[in-house]
């Protein structure tokens, strides 16, 4: 790992005790204050007004500029209420934010006096409340990375696969990263699903420990930890890991079609798998002999040094 | 301390303080200037990326060649892959693989984060300079960040032979640079690129493209007498998209001619250099540290 991510795991146990500390912090963490959201709010009032009627092509801007209004309004009586809900106004400060960003994408051709207003709220209005929302995406970062990081750089994980296996598993909906998919088996938007197409060296389990390779497809699950940011370094995850995030870490099926060398030249064999970490268990059957059998497999291929005296095709006896 | 001035390389080999280089520059060019220049090494995450997902496992070439079919093998050992790999492999891991682009701009705006915080500015005092990749990734990352916050905090970004014109020829497989930035809003090109001009404010965002730069031009190369365009896809924004970058955010777009549309000169044409040295990245980096109009 390079010195600028981090990561510190524990194991799951002292997980209650952290979020017991922490949600009350959750609960206090900054938001805008009244006078904030009202400074926001004439602001955006005043650029409003700023609009002749009728508004002809400037009628986008100004429905922008009247919508941030009404949600500040509605984000300001939040602030106001006593006690404050701060869950609340969080929910509020973000829904404003969404609305802004949609609002923005979508206002079409703007006139020069548009242009003008659309900079005065984006840059002179909307900052002092955007600060609240700093910390949040700096957890999302943080959060993001480390899952990603465990999803594919994992040690167990094979150091190298290939293209298609990258491809595949940034494209299709069920594998990709989804910062809005609310699947359960996503966490924090990285899906637990993984796709391997990856060659893979095989040991059969006979009188003769014949090697040979595989051409496999698979389907893994990986067990994630809960990933939180540290509290005394913003820029780190902590990882707590549970049984099967620490000790299992991804398991899945696999298929597979390669050959084994017998010592008289490559034999064609089909595999079925069963992965588990970084090793797989094949059930493989080989047409030629219409013989089934067991053999083990490795998906990462620097484990051969070990294997070396099984494998005379890839350097050993 | 003035501004902080945050550049991110592209592709190639470029060591942790390759900024050290475009900083000498930048002083001789600037002396009237207060600003502070940083760099932003992300090399070792697109290697990283690139180690994990080559386009063919060496693994797989040598078990072929165990079969009695080395030619694969031969070509991966070729020094003709070696070369596509240095300086297209870094463009493809970032873009071709979708979850891998999440993880490399996570990477770099937390190190962009980083290097802020470390400088004790505000992201306002930040002047953002990027070149080749480093001048896409720049622009996604700055709009995650607006996707977050609302807005886009920082002061100024000069985007130097930005490859973001790049227009993919199968956006169903792989998503352009723009496209990406896009997502699944359904936002076309140049909608995409209205909003992100519409973020900056006047004079604060400038794309720097040589037009015999094939990174971000379509470059008619004299080879022997008739000029034709060697690669095959879009590399630059078209005239309509200059316009509304034009339109949007005014004097956001600088063409400018240098060096010569010759194979020989392809790569000093892209050269970080060649643009640093320009009186139209000049000017506008004069603009953002507040000692020119």
């Amino acid at each position: 790992m390079s010195g600028w991510s981090g990561r510190r795991t524990t194991s799951l146990l002292p997980v209650v005790v952290l979020i017991a500390v922490l949600l009350p912090c959750a609960a206090t963490a900054a938001l805008p204050s009244s006078a904030e959201i009202r400074v926001y709010l004439d602001g955006v009032r005043a650029l409003a007004q700023e609009i002749p009627e009728p508004a002809g092509d400037d009628e986008s801007i100004k429905a922008y500029l009247e919508g941030c209004a009404q949600r500040a309004a509605s984000l300001l009586r939040l602030a106001d209420a006593q006690p404050p809900d701060t869950l609340a106004i969080r929910a509020a400060l973000r829904s404003l934010k969404d609305y802004r960003n949609r609002q923005k994408d979508s206002l079409g051709p703007l006139t020069d006096l548009g242009r003008g207003l659309l900079q005065a709220e984006n840059r002179g209005h909307w900052p002092p409340l955007a600060t609240y929302l700093d910390g949040e995406y700096l957890q999302y970062l943080v959060v993001k990375r480390e899952l990603l990081e465990r999803k594919y750089f994992e040690e167990d994980d094979p150091a190298q696969a290939n293209l298609l296996e990258g491809w595949i598993n940034g494209r299709f909906d069920l594998f990709r990263y989804d910062e809005q998919g609310g699947e359960w088996y996503r966490h924090h938007g990285v899906s637990a699903w993984e796709v391997t197409v990856r060659t893979e060296p095989v040991v059969v389990f006979s009188d003769t420990h014949d090697a040979g390779v595989l051409f496999a497809g698979g389907l893994l699950y990986n067990f994630f930890p809960a990933v939180t940011q540290r509290p005394d370094d913003p820029y780190t995850a902590d990882a707590y890991e549970g049984f099967f995030s620490r000790r299992v870490k991804r398991v899945g099926l696999r298929a597979g079609a390669g050959a084994v060398f017998d010592g008289e030249g490559p034999d064609l064999v089909l595999g079925l798998g069963l992965q588990v970490r970084a090793v797989s268990l094949w059930a493989t059957y080989q047409p030629e002999d219409s013989d089934w059998s067991l053999a083990f497999g490795i998906s990462e291929w620097d484990w051969l040094k070990k294997l070396r005296p099984f494998l005379p095709y890839f350097g050993g006896r | 301390m003035g501004k902080l001035v945050v550049a991110a390389h592209g592709i190639g080999n470029h060591p942790p303080d390759f900024a050290t280089a475009w900083e000498a520059v930048l002083r001789r060019n600037h002396p009237q200037g207060e600003f502070t220049v940083v760099g932003l090494w992300w090399q070792d995450v697109l290697e990283k990326v690139a180690e994990k997902y080559p386009l063919v496992e060496q693994q797989f070439a040598a078990a072929m060649a165990q079969f009695g079919f080395p030619e694969l093998q031969k070509i991966l050992d070729s020094a003709g892959y070696a070369m596509a790999r240095e300086y297209f492999m870094d463009v493809l891991v970032y873009i071709a693989m979708g979850d891998m682009t999440h993880y490399i701009q996570t990477e770099v705006a937390l190190r962009l984060k980083q290097l802020i915080a470390a400088a004790g500015v505000r992201p306002a005092d930040t002047i953002l300079v990027g070149h080749s990749l480093g001048a896409a990734a720049l622009p996604h990352v700055a709009w995650e960040e607006r996707d977050h916050i609302g807005y886009i905090p920082y002061g100024g970004m000069l985007l130097l032979a930005s490859p973001l014109g790049i227009v993919s020829p199968l956006p169903g497989v792989i998503r352009d640079l723009l496209g990406w930035m896009a997502g699944d809003t359904g936002m076309s090109r140049n909608e995409m690129l209205a909003a992100f001009a519409r973020e900056w404010e006047p004079g604060t965002l400038r794309f720097l493209i040589n037009t015999n730069d094939i990174v971000c031009a379509d470059v008619k190369l004299l080879g022997t007498g008739v000029a034709q365009d060697p690669i095959p896809l879009r590399q630059g924004f078209n005239q309509a998209e200059r316009t509304t970058l034009a339109v949007e955010n005014p004097g956001s777009v600088a063409l400018f001619s240098a060096g010569f549309p010759d194979p020989l000169t392809l790569v000093s044409n892209h050269d970080v250099s060649l643009y640093l040295e320009r009186p139209e990245f000049r000017s506008a980096f004069d603009h953002l540290l507040g000692v020119a109009p």
